[in-house]
């Protein structure tokens, strides 16, 4: 079990998504970054879509009430056990009884995810354990201060880190996000997707699990717009009357009445939805055909990542505690202290 | 022969478009192929969504299971397999929704009245008399895009939004009505409430109103 001290901007239990239910306005909901989400029960030699917990911005704090291996996955940094314990993110940690767990903010991004190993005990709601932020049908799922959430077969393993080789090639912010044009788009507005390219755009602080609106040059080619209400998916990119982009994330409405440009691809969405308010990003258009080799080929590459054992000293150096993380073939993975959150990496 | 259009939003999301605009044969046939599209591949593992929208068919799938190329090879013939045949659709259904009107649980009824004209009897039974169409369900877990409201009783939104209407407000906005299935911010004018719950996780389908059928206001 674990009792939850602080949940930080929004908590809740996510899986891979509800499926089958936008025939009743039921969105997908889900885990914003797919590649942390299912690195996180790898950690855990878990199910990779077993529910796990979804942190937005840090802040998280929960002491552990029995022993389990847990692990941390998102943004490059630290979290703490006991306030004073380092351990790089995308590592997982055995957990005695009474260990409190922090996750502070971070600057490299703003989801992370909590695992632990075999999972927790929850209740399926149409089909899935992630909850959906807009609507009341899921609020058990919210994960709220002061309550405590109980652990399924709860099982210690060894401890272990990745390399985040994959996550630097697909997922570190290179300012650039792909898009996929509606035909509409492609075939009849060029001076349009000219234009919307050359454009810099910049994420603002209005984020949320439905969507996250992008500041930047003011787009009119669609000021005068009277769209009915239609199909809109994760990624869809809206442009309303005001010329500036929305784009839509796991809880937004299954329906939409603005102008749809195209949509990101849904892969792409782990790296998106990890930049900080105020990144600055162009888009560039991809073909279907391009995107889905694109992206298989990212999947195919998760696939292959590679989970190493590692050793954790915690040691008393001049007064001080520093805490090492070491591989299996003696590279230093991690050395931080109480003053500085530095990582080094040979 | 069916005139349609297949098209890609994105990269795991394919249209099948049998017209413009809102219209309620065009809507028959989206949920003619709808139910088709259902017993064919509903159960196939590339598919994650099927839906109506006022015109099209929406499939949502998994790029990584199947080609784009190849469920368009499928999507079409499967539709040149089966022929519309709109008679046998069971698409006549009428749901009846029981509300009270006005006072506490229409706000908005009061001021409707004023500006069109009508008595507050008469809007309710201008209201009450027609049968709507159920178009699509979206915006809202449950919520319903219906059409067929009367003319003179369409009714501008309101200019500042209302931060919270309460679950089962049935309200009008511009030349649509509809019904709140949950609590939520809104623009809509409110003029009645019903105590129907429209969405409920307990049941099989949690929807209390279907797409594709239709609706009438019963006043209480």
């Amino acid at each position: 079990m674990i009792t939850i001290i602080n949940t930080g901007t929004l908590s809740s239990f996510q899986d891979f998504g509800r499926f089958g239910k936008k025939k009743y306005g039921v969105s997908n909901s889900g885990c914003l970054d797919k590649f942390s989400f299912m690195l996180s029960n790898l950690l855990c030699k878990n199910d990779k879509n077993e529910a796990s917990i979804e942190i937005i911005s840090g802040g998280f704090k929960g002491v552990f009430l029995e022993d389990i291996t847990a692990s941390i996955t998102g943004p490059d940094g630290f979290f703490t056990v006991n306030d004073n314990k380092k351990i790089r993110i995308n590592s997982s940690i055995n957990l005695k009884k009474n260990d409190t767990l922090f996750i502070p903010p971070n600057n490299n991004g703003n989801v992370f995810y909590l695992s632990v190993s075999g999972g927790f005990k929850l209740q399926e709601i149409l089909g899935s354990y992630s909850y959906h932020q807009p609507s009341d049908i899921t609020n058990d799922l919210k994960i709220i201060s002061g309550l405590s959430y109980h652990f399924k077969n709860p099982d210690v393993h060894k401890e272990k880190f990745t390399n985040d080789e994959f996550f630097k090639k697909y997922l570190n912010n290179d300012g650039i996000i792909y898009i996929n044009y509606d035909r509409d788009i492609l075939e009849s507005h060029q001076k349009f997707i000219n234009k919307f390219e050359s454009t810099d755009y910049c994420t603002s602080n209005q984020y949320s699990r439905q969507g996250i609106k992008l500041t930047g040059k003011k787009n009119n080619f669609f000021k005068n717009q009277n769209e009915i209400s239609s199909e809109v998916s994760l990624g869809t990119l809206q442009l309303p009357p005001s010329g500036l982009p929305i784009i839509l994330l796991n809880d937004s409405q299954t329906t939409g009445g603005y102008k749809k440009i195209g949509s990101i691809p849904k892969l792409e969405l782990s790296k998106f939805s990890q930049l900080k308010p105020g990144s600055k990003i162009r888009f560039n258009g991809l073909s279907i055909k391009n995107s889905n080799l694109f992206f298989n080929k990212m999947v195919k590459d998760f696939e292959l990542i590679s989970l190493n054992n590692y050793c954790f000293y915690h040691l008393n150096v001049n007064g001080g505690l520093i805490s090492v993380q070491i591989s299996g073939n003696n590279s230093i993975i991690s050395i931080a202290n109480n003053e500085v959150f530095n990582v080094f990496k040979e | 022969m069916q005139i349609y259009n297949i098209s890609f939003h994105g990269d795991s999301t394919l249209v099948i478009n049998f017209g413009k605009g809102i219209d309620e044969n065009t809507n028959n046939t989206v949920h003619f192929y709808i139910n088709i599209l259902e017993k064919k591949i509903i159960n196939k593992p590339f598919i994650l969504d099927i839906y109506p929208t006022y015109n099209s068919v929406v499939i949502d799938y998994d790029f990584n299971l199947i080609e784009s190329f190849m469920l368009k090879i499928i999507i079409k013939r499967i539709i040149s397999e089966n022929k519309i045949e709109l008679n046998n659709n069971n698409n006549n259904k009428i749901i009846e929704i029981p509300v009270s009107y006005g006072g506490e649980f229409g706000p908005d009824l009061l001021q409707m009245s004023k500006s069109l004209g009508f008595s507050e009897k008469e809007i309710i039974s201008i209201h009450s008399s027609k049968k709507y169409r159920v178009h699509m369900l979206g915006f809202m877990p449950g919520f319903p895009y219906l059409g067929g409201l009367d003319k003179s009783i369409s009714f501008p939104r309101l200019t500042e939004p209302r931060t919270s209407i309460p679950a089962g407000s049935v309200g009008i906005a511009g030349n649509q009505t509809g019904i709140y299935p949950f609590s939520s911010p809104g623009g809509w004018n409110i003029i009645g409430m019903t105590n129907i719950k429209l969405f409920d996780i307990n049941k099989s389908p949690p929807n209390f109103i279907e797409s594709g059928t239709y609706l009438r206001f019963v006043a209480n």
